[in-house]
């Protein structure tokens, strides 16, 4: 410790290391805080219009259960706390899904659309900073960690006076990490302690169930993670360069070609490798399927089919009501589409991003961003779980406003009318997130990618360092 | 790569028929060298003889292409980290982290060391090495040449290895703290540390050595007590076994 100790006061007298780490808290302040700010903003509004829209349903005139339901009813998508850490795929994604009768909607308010020039440069979030600006940081820290030494002549009086080198290595790696916590650590988990506590605060912490705090640590663990290992590529470097200028120049090649052009090979390999159907074709195909279901000739077909399977001749004899009994057939037959065309379209873009987070032994950035999101709650996977969710919702909406019709046959021409006790039946929308074990197994693939990296980088060094000439 | 454990009885430095070559050119051809507890040998030799290779053959910075080079009975080549705990080293140039002062220069690098300088034994040690007070807490990068000299003797004289050595310590230093030095150096052989500096000051070389060898051609060509001779005699002596081409 006391070596470490020394190695720290050595760099804390290098201005470089205050000036990195002012920039660095500020930029992460700035995001985050923004984020914050947007988040509490957002999660105002949702309770706002959630409220608003709940009154608007069970507010609703008397009329016949099939007009209520297409009547329809917004939902929302509670916004993980870390979602200000790292919004993940949410604001391309969309967070609001309109529920009504026998549409699956799409997801829309995607914060993107309202994006300032910081975000489409970008680095809007926590998480672009950590991916993009951190690795820079860690290399502006550790170039010179044996290089300046090496060219100023301190290196062959440290390794002359029996300082051994493993030791100096791993004293001056465990310094510069100390430093790494201290500038990018703390800022990280007083902005999380921030979100979480404002959670808590307001109410939203144990009824989401997002058990913010363990996904806080871990995903702060995740982006220290990331820094050493681009603080392991600079020392590297370091090790064997003979200036410190050469040291820079080569970590910051490393740096444009592990965080800018890797991940977009990497990106284009996988769009390459494992095509995926567009959202657009999956709409065509349901559209396709669906029109000739909805032809007159075709419900004809199965009312007869209806009073055949009733062994009646007419409507007026069933023990039900035929467009009741039609519109639950009807919407079963849709259910099944969508759960086929879009399970299949999930399951793809699911498949899809577990290649990419294989992806990330090309770039080690790839493989924090799909820990991160994951970590944060705020992935693909986290999306599909809530768009099924609202889906769920509106089928059950369905469901019991077809049942009450189909359960209360009218004769005569008359229409039946239902009132506000029908409307009550419906309970609010409750959106429960993926459970902490689902988002940790999810995690696993892009932590072992990120834990291998640095073991590989760890096995680079240790021969280099045994090898350290002054 | 286990440390190795020194034979009590192996002499601080045995250098044994080492050859060092860089390309073409041979820096080191059959180099011999012994040196025991105490004494003070002195390698002369022009630019390019081989001094600054030799030094680097013990530090284990470079490995012998032939013979052995064994610190206190560790293999150089073979165990580097483990010999230089033997050595304390003072390089020619003695470069220091210029933010730091004096005293926080040596307790920088005597903590890496492993060592557990007091702030009182660290002002104590560059006051042995000849370094006034007042530059004790000055930034090392206002220190001339000759003041980074004293911090690197205290670094190395803090360290109580068996084996001191010695870059053409004096050059660049002024008389007065060359004389210091010379003084320091035989206080330190005094206590049982085995020195090995490599130097064109013959002046300094009469003063503080014991035996001195002459390099010429890679090699030892002679050994000489320096007190059978002055100075003069020595310096004749020294440019007569020269190579033509450095004479």
């Amino acid at each position: 410790m006391k070596r470490i100790g020394a190695e720290l006061a050595l760099f804390l007298h290098d201005v470089r290391l205050r000036w990195i780490g002012a920039v660095l808290v500020l930029l992460l302040a700035v995001a985050g805080l923004g984020a914050w700010r947007d988040a509490v903003r957002y999660g105002a509004e949702v309770d706002a219009v959630t409220a608003a829209e709940r009154a608007r349903w069970l507010g609703q005139d008397a009329k016949n259960p099939h007009s209520a339901d297409h009547f329809g009813i917004w939902v929302f998508k509670p916004s993980s706390p870390l979602a200000v850490l790292d919004p993940g795929s949410e604001p391309y994604t969309g967070r609001m899904v309109r529920v009504e009768a026998h549409v699956f909607n799409d997801a829309v308010y995607r914060a993107v659309q309202d994006a300032g020039p910081l975000a489409r440069a970008g680095l809007g979030s926590v998480a672009d900073i950590v991916g993009l600006v951190v690795p820079l940081a860690a290399i502006l820290l550790g170039f010179s960690a044996f290089a300046a030494d090496r060219e100023r002549g301190t290196l062959r009086l440290a390794l002359g006076n029996g300082i051994a080198p493993g030791r100096l290595f791993a004293d001056r790696f465990a310094a510069l990490t100390a430093a790494l916590v201290l500038v990018i650590g703390l800022p990280l988990l007083g902005i999380g302690t921030l979100v979480a506590l404002g959670r808590d605060a307001a109410g939203w912490q144990d009824t989401a169930g997002w058990q913010a705090w363990p996904r806080l640590l871990a995903w702060i663990a995740a982006q220290l993670a990331y820094a050493a290992l681009f603080l392991l590529v600079a020392m590297l470097v370091s090790l064997r360069a003979r200036t410190a200028r050469h040291a820079l120049a080569a970590a910051l090649a490393i740096w444009v070609g592990l965080c800018i052009v890797a991940p977009r090979l990497a990106t284009a390999a996988v769009e390459t490798l494992v095509p995926a159907v567009s959202y657009r074709e999956v709409r065509a195909r349901i559209d396709a399927e669906m029109r000739p279901h909805r032809t007159a000739e075709a419900n004809d077909d199965r009312s007869r089919e209806i009073l055949a399977r009733y062994g009646v001749s007419q409507p007026q004899e069933l023990p039900i009501d035929l467009r009741g009994l039609m519109m639950v057939e009807n919407d079963d037959h849709h259910f099944a589409l969508y759960d086929r065309e879009f399970g299949a379209f999930f399951d793809g873009i699911a498949g899809r991003e577990r290649v990419f987070a294989w992806a990330g032994l090309l770039s080690p950035r790839i493989a924090l961003q799909a820990l991160s999101q994951t970590l944060a709650g705020t992935d693909f996977a986290e999306h599909a779980h809530f768009v099924w969710t609202a889906e769920a919702y509106r089928r059950s909406i369905s469901e019991r406003m077809n049942t009450e019709i189909r359960d209360r046959p009218q004769h005569g021409g008359t229409t039946l009318v239902a009132g506000p006790e029908l409307w009550g039946e419906i309970p609010p929308f409750a959106h429960t997130p993926l459970p902490l074990t689902r988002a940790l197994a999810d995690a696993a693939v892009p932590a072992l990618v990120l834990a291998l990296w640095l073991a590989g980088l760890v096995g680079l060094c240790v021969p280099l360092v045994r090898r350290l000439k002054p | 790569m286990g440390a190795s454990v020194p034979p009590a009885d192996a002499p601080v430095l045995a250098i044994g028929g080492a050859v060092k070559r860089f390309g073409s050119r041979t820096a080191l051809s059959g180099l011999d060298l012994r040196l025991g507890d105490g004494e003070v040998f002195a390698l002369l030799g022009p630019n390019g003889a081989g001094k600054t290779t030799t030094i680097n053959l013990i530090l284990g910075f470079l490995k012998a292409d032939a013979g052995t080079v064994r610190v206190c009975g560790i293999d150089a080549g073979a165990d580097p980290v483990g010999a230089r705990r033997h050595v304390a080293y003072i390089p020619e140039q003695v470069a220091l982290y210029p933010g730091l002062s004096g005293v926080e220069n040596l307790r920088y690098f005597t903590t890496l060391a492993g060592l557990d300088l007091s702030r009182n034994e660290a002002h104590a040690l560059l006051a042995e090495a000849g370094l006034t007070l007042e530059a004790h807490r000055r930034k090392a990068g206002a220190y001339s040449k000759g003041m980074r000299q004293k911090v690197g003797i205290a670094v190395a004289l803090a360290r109580r290895a068996r084996l001191l050595l010695l870059d053409e310590p004096t050059s660049g230093l002024d008389p007065s703290a060359a004389a210091d030095f010379s003084a320091t150096i035989r206080a330190a052989a005094g206590r049982g540390t085995a020195v090995l500096m490599a130097t064109h000051d013959l002046y300094r070389v009469h003063e503080m050595a014991g035996r001195v060898g002459v390099l010429s051609g890679g090699r030892i060509v002679e050994e000489i007590d320096p007190k059978t001779l002055d100075h003069v005699a020595l310096e004749r002596l020294y440019i007569d076994r020269l190579p033509e081409s450095t004479a």
